[in-house]
């Protein structure tokens, strides 16, 4: 008896736990803090300083990158994968969902947000390609 | 002087022939040993920089020739060609006559064309020159059209205009005498069109130049594979050099997609947007052009232009290495050639010298050997030295003096020559040495090469990590399968095509090439385009992945459109190049970039188009939403025009649209129509009317339920035992108005969705009147309440 309430205390013990993360796509841009996100992901290859915006780094690995402001995720950074690299497939991606499109000023660059996702699509006119996808903090 | 191995292979000869059992053997071998050694230590010990090896592989030129860069500023003006080379070359340029360019551009029947006369006239419509077309009818070619156009009578104008065509794949804008470009331009375009490398010509992505007044400050800009070249930049008072720095930046700015450069940029998200440290594009198309023009650029960039970028150095020394490896393909040739015939000739001799290898053979000139000394070696020097210093773009830095008192062109022939010698040297001891086996071995290499191909051997590894050592392993695979040899011969066979040499010249041939595989194309994707516009848009088909071949920019394309183009991608260049050889396959890779700019280029304009056309019918679109909205509201006892309109709207967009989805046309066609629709007098009284209706329909209902609640609410939360005679001075202080009106709040709800549920309305429909109900209810309200 006394095991099985043992065991029954331990079951509500673990799901009432904090759901751990257990890659990127578990990072929340807003709410996971760098403490976190460093527990699940390995050393980065390189950090970039912004001198503009003290307190904002942007922390490299092979295939993303997180920028963190007051040691929070605020944006998780990836490049688009070999499917994903024309605009178009975005296009058709979002086409359900409201979008902004918007030239990046004095760049030949375009940014498509769905603003109820948290993504946006960064898209290069000189190399006609999508360059990076961006997650962010989704309202 | 001989090589080791040659002097041993005599030595055994002559030995076995005839020094075995002479008594005087002993004396005559020690003087050839003595010999050999002597020769083999002024071999080793010859200055390497003056000599090269006599390995064919090996073919070098002294790295310290010419080593000269021009000042800054510097220049040869010179540089100029004769006019009856520039007619000859366009001629040869301009000879390919079958195409399938149709119709008539003023007078011309472009059918009748050659091809590039067809191509070229497509890029400017006739239509701005009606005006003019009894003056123009004169005019059977492009050079005369642009002597024409241009007023420049001289004929060299329009040579000079149209060889720039021919050698570059770039229009050049005929417009008024004040704007086009003048004389003086068109000389450093000529120049400019033989010195750029092959990623610059005949580029989908820059078909066009102009020369035009831009805004201050501004010397280029490109917009549709157009460059427009300030005429403020190509001043009179502004050296040659400084104007074709200018020209060179302007055209790698317009190509710099193409040059795909590999740069780590820092980036940040902020307030919702990208912000990306953009390298300075105008900066590098600046110092690409001084290293091309003036041979030089910042050290950090020099390396990089010259290994990686554009694996090419412009300085004469540069240039003069590019011409060494070109002219070992030409000696090969002309070497053949003569050989062949001075083979044919001499054949006898091969047959009848067979007895007599002896030494006494060696006093005696080799009857091949001077046929190829007097006719080949003659034609190669003299054929190089005329265009070194006549016709090659560059001849007047060729001829003219450097510092040293040399003139390159001279020292480089002569350099030929030695090399020449020594490579006919080396064929005589061959010949000598195998006596007639030579000829039945030469016959045979002759047959195995001339079935193998090595440009298509360069096709394969052109794209390739290390296209060099796929080259040599290709052609040695080829070689092995035609000819089971002696590894050895095999490699002496390979050394006939080196790579440079064939890079060189298939890179040429393949700009021309281009224009011509560019030309097919476009005409082809238009016949797709039409051909898939005809089958129709279908919004339920969604792209699943990116797609090969079709790029559509920022637009958005209609999802079956766009697979019926991408199906038709890939046949119609299976259509255009037919087989599936290695110069095929090539073709393939090398018109990807093109059709995909192509594709991208008629879908901008054709969007931009069903925009305009979406603007124009939006009259047509209101007027049937507007209708829509009224029967909706005659036909619904709930029905909200203002939450509704841009659903509703969704119906009545055009049904074939290829470029805009309905749900995003909302997003800003819509709003604006909506607003519209809904700000009309005739909308506006719909709606009011329509309220009215509901009041009259369900108001009743809804304050009697409200007001029941209400009451009970208000007696028990706020009134508590306040006797009755005392409510009126009670219910007008403030807290307790507080109280009925929270207690409002809280009926609401109830009673509003007993009434929906009576009437069957949507949950929470009859929100809009809750203030109404609240104004008649409250009065009722007060009066209950004092009773």
């Amino acid at each position: 008896m006394k095991l099985y309430a043992g065991l029954f205390c331990a079951l509500i013990a673990g799901c009432h736990q904090v759901h751990p993360l257990k890659g990127i796509k578990d990072i929340r841009p807003g709410s996971t803090s760098l403490h976190e996100a460093f527990k699940i992901l390995e050393d980065p290859q390189r950090v970039t300083d912004n001198e503009t915006q003290p307190g904002t780094q942007i922390f490299h690995w092979e295939e993303y990158s997180l920028q963190i402001e007051n040691k929070v995720v605020a944006a998780v950074f990836r490049n688009p994968t070999e499917n994903e690299t024309s605009f178009l497939y975005w296009r058709h991606a979002f086409r359900q969902s409201p979008t902004q499109l918007k030239k990046i000023q004095d760049s030949g660059q375009w940014q498509l947000t769905v603003p109820q996702a948290g993504i946006a699509v960064i898209y290069d006119e000189e190399l006609d390609q999508v360059t990076k996808v961006v997650r962010y903090e989704a309202p | 002087m001989k090589h080791p191995n040659e002097w041993m292979r005599w030595l055994i000869i002559s030995w076995k022939l005839n020094w075995r059992k002479n008594p005087q053997f002993k004396f005559v071998t020690f003087f050839a040993l003595a010999i050999t050694a002597l020769a083999s230590f002024k071999y080793f010990d010859a200055p390497s920089s003056k000599v090269t090896s006599w390995h064919t592989t090996n073919w070098k030129l002294p790295h310290t020739f010419f080593d000269r860069t021009p000042a800054s500023g510097e220049e040869c003006t010179a540089n100029s060609p004769k006019l009856v080379d520039l007619q000859n070359e366009n001629n040869k340029l301009n000879h390919i006559k079958k195409h399938a360019i149709k119709g008539f551009w003023l007078h011309l029947d472009l059918s009748k064309l050659t091809f590039a006369e067809a191509r070229f006239l497509s890029f400017f419509p006739s239509t701005s020159l009606q005006p003019i077309a009894e003056q123009l009818k004169i005019c059977h070619d492009i050079p005369c059209l642009y002597n024409q156009l241009s007023q420049d009578p001289t004929v060299e104008y329009g040579e000079l205009a149209w060889n720039f065509y021919l050698k570059s794949g770039i229009a050049l804008q005929w417009s008024t005498a004040q704007n086009s470009f003048n004389q003086k331009d068109l000389l450093n375009l000529w120049q400019l069109a033989n010195q750029l490398p092959t990623s610059f010509l005949h580029q989908s992505k820059l078909q066009k130049m102009s020369k035009l007044p831009l805004r201050e400050g501004l010397c280029f800009s490109s917009k549709d594979s157009m460059l427009e070249i300030s005429s403020q930049c190509l001043k009179e008072d502004w050296s040659p050099i400084d104007h074709k720095k200018v020209i060179v930046a302007g055209m790698f700015h317009t190509l710099q997609s193409q040059f795909k450069l590999n740069e780590q940029l820092p980036y940040m998200w902020k307030n919702k947007t990208w912000n990306e440290a953009r390298e300075d594009r105008l900066g590098l198309a600046q110092q690409v052009a001084q290293y091309i023009i003036q041979y030089e650029a910042k050290p950090e960039l020099q390396s990089y232009f010259k290994n990686t970028l554009f694996k090419r150095d412009w300085s004469l020394a540069g240039e003069m290495h590019r011409m060494f490896k070109k002219d070992q393909w030409l000696w090969r040739d002309i070497k053949n050639r003569h050989l062949n015939d001075c083979v044919d000739l001499h054949k006898s001799v091969l047959v009848e010298k067979k007895n007599l290898r002896g030494i006494a053979s060696l006093s005696e000139p080799h009857p091949i050997a001077v046929c190829l000394r007097n006719t080949a070696m003659e034609d190669f020097l003299k054929n190089r030295r005329q265009w070194l210093s006549q016709e090659n773009p560059r001849h007047c830095e060729w001829t003219t003096a450097l510092p040293s008192g040399v003139i390159p062109v001279d020292e480089y022939v002569s350099h030929w020559e030695k090399l020449l010698v020594r490579d006919i040297d080396q064929l005589e001891w061959r010949m000598r040495a195998d006596g007639p086996s030579w000829l039945a071995e030469h016959i045979k290499k002759e047959k195995v090469l001339s079935k193998m191909d090595p440009t298509w051997v360069y096709f394969q590894c052109h794209n390739s990590p290390n296209p060099k050592g796929c080259y040599q392993q290709g052609l040695s695979g080829l070689v092995k399968e035609q000819e089971r040899g002696p590894a050895s011969d095999k490699e002496e066979w390979l050394n006939d095509y080196p790579f440079e040499s064939l890079e060189e010249r298939v890179n040429e041939d393949v700009g021309i090439k281009r224009q011509w595989f560019l030309s097919h194309m476009e005409e082809e994707a238009n016949k797709a385009w039409s051909n898939c516009w005809r089958q129709g848009p279908n919004e339920m088909v969604i792209l699943k992945s990116s797609p090969h071949w079709i790029s559509a920019g920022v637009e958005y394309v209609d999802g079956k459109f766009v697979s019926c183009l991408e199906n038709a991608s890939a046949q119609l260049l299976s259509r255009i190049l037919r087989d599936n050889s290695p110069e095929s396959q090539f073709w393939q890779r090398e018109l990807k970039a093109p059709m995909k700019d192509w594709w991208k280029k008629k879908i901008q304009v054709e969007a931009q188009r069903e925009r305009s056309w979406l603007v124009q019918q939006s009259d047509q679109i209101k007027a049937a939403l507007s209708y829509d909205l009224l029967t909706q509201m005659k036909d619904q006892q709930h029905f909200s025009a203002a939450a509704q309109c841009l659903n509703r709207l969704s119906y009545h967009y055009p049904t074939r649209m290829y470029f805009h989805e309905r749900r995003q046309l909302n997003q800003s066609l819509g709003i604006r129509l909506c607003r519209e629709v809904l700000e009309e007098d005739s909308l506006k009284k719909a709606v009011t009317s329509y309220k009215k209706l509901r009041w009259k329909n369900f108001g009743i209902e809804l304050t009697a339920q409200v007001l029941s609640r209400w009451e009970d609410r208000t007696r028990r939360f706020c009134l508590g035992r306040v006797p009755a005679q005392e409510v009126k001075d009670f219910i007008e202080t403030e807290k307790m108005k507080g109280c009925i009106r929270e207690q409002f709040n809280l009926s609401w709800p109830e009673a509003s969705t007993e009434v929906t549920q009576k009437f069957s309305l949507p949950e929470n429909s009859l929100n809009e009147f809750q203030v109404e109900v609240m104004t008649l209810a409250e009065s009722s309200l007060f009066k209950q309440l004092q009773k």
